[in-house]
């Protein structure tokens, strides 16, 4: 029972990772972003490239293209 | 994107691309950052390895834009200025991207074309010896666990991955994989003249660990950069450990490790400390290719 209820934990919080570990992004993914169409932009504080503190807040004002990426 | 950029940014379109949390450590040998101020190191490295111009911005570490936008490792998203999300796709696409702008903006004639760039990208730089250590072939699908390094007066040289079997997932009886990495955007190799890495695990009551301490093999070169990687048996009853303390209840690791540095040519012994919680790491990113030349994963 108790066991079970790891695993239900584990897995709810690894679904994501499922995905991951197949080397691509998933359908509930997409769909995570694709719900966001007509939504505001959430507020988040990030920082620049320097590390100064930016909020996404300020990124209204003109049409602001944003796309995730990493190194790797 | 860059073509889209160069035409668009002089139309008033701001570009961005956002710094999260890597979808493949490991790839060219970089690994997940711990703190801000590396993450900022890999942005650094990400402009100068792809000789971009389009500006960066830095997520948190507590990941929190990466969520809010919906996790996925490539999105890309429109903003009008009145701040809400236009557009908005699971993988980027700078011929749909152009396409938008087209009916937002208005068309760029002639386009900027990927051949009229210009872009100095260059190469991750190494100056340690690789592939000196053969890297341990897994065959079990296995899943990152939330490490947390403890607090040190010393950056974290060595970064700790820690990932679980499927036999740990389904039974709570299985393997572990600890491996320590070496960050190479902090210019340290292992001192192989010294003693090899030493790693001691204090695991709560309920959860087993074994061998409960571990040491890396000797390498018969003075200095390398490979990771040092351990297989561990891995148990975890839960009538002594409900799931629900498994959150409170870190397994701590500690290790002792000699590093030099690169350039700066100081040696010093490290001691550092990492907790790792048996709890799915949804930023830990997927290790491609691991005993691969290049390093990751093999499948």
């Amino acid at each position: 029972m108790v066991l079970s209820l790891f695993w239900v934990l584990l897995v709810i919080d690894s679904t994501p990772l499922l995905a991951q570990l197949g080397g691509r992004t998933s359908g509930a993914q997409f769909s995570q972003v694709t719900r966001l169409l007509n939504t505001t932009l959430p507020t988040v504080n990030v920082c620049d490239a320097l590390g100064k503190p930016l909020s996404t807040a300020s990124l209204r004002g003109s049409y602001t293209v944003l796309v995730f990426g990493c190194l790797t | 994107m860059e073509t889209v950029a160069i035409d668009y940014a002089p139309r008033g379109v701001k570009f961005y691309y956002i710094y999260k949390a890597l979808a493949h450590p490991e790839s060219n040998g970089y690994i997940q950052p711990f703190t801000l101020a590396e993450r900022l190191l890999h942005v650094q490295e990400a402009k100068r390895t792809l000789g971009s111009g389009i500006e960066w911005i830095c997520d948190n570490m507590n990941n929190e834009l990466k969520a809010a936008l919906g996790g996925a490792p490539n999105s890309e998203f429109i903003i009008n200025p009145a701040g809400k999300i236009i557009r908005a796709r699971g993988w980027s696409n700078a011929t749909i991207l152009r396409a938008d702008l087209e009916s937002l903006v208005g068309k760029v004639t002639p386009a900027t074309v990927v051949a009229d760039l210009k872009m100095k990208s260059t190469a991750p730089q190494r100056s340690t010896a690789t592939g000196v250590v053969p890297r341990m072939q897994i065959s079990s699908v296995m899943r990152a666990v939330q490490v947390k390094p403890l607090e040190s007066d010393e950056p974290y040289y060595v970064k700790l991955r820690a990932e679980v079997d499927e036999s740990f997932m389904d039974e709570g009886l299985g393997m572990a994989y600890l491996g320590f990495h070496l960050d190479p955007l902090l210019h340290v190799h292992w001192n192989n003249l010294a003693a090899p890495i030493q790693f001691r695990v204090q695991c709560p009551v309920g959860i087993t660990m074994g061998p409960s301490a571990g040491r890396g093999p000797e390498i018969k070169i003075e200095a390398d950069g490979d990771p040092r990687e351990f297989l561990v048996g891995l148990e975890w009853d839960a009538s002594i450990l409900p799931a629900t303390r498994l959150a409170d209840s870190p397994i701590i690791i500690e290790v002792d490790y000699f590093a030099c540095h690169d350039d700066l040519g100081w040696c010093k012994p490290i001691r550092q400390q990492y907790e790792v919680r048996l709890l799915a790491d949804r930023n830990a990113g997927s290790v491609r290719g691991r005993g691969a030349r290049g390093g990751g994963r093999r499948r």
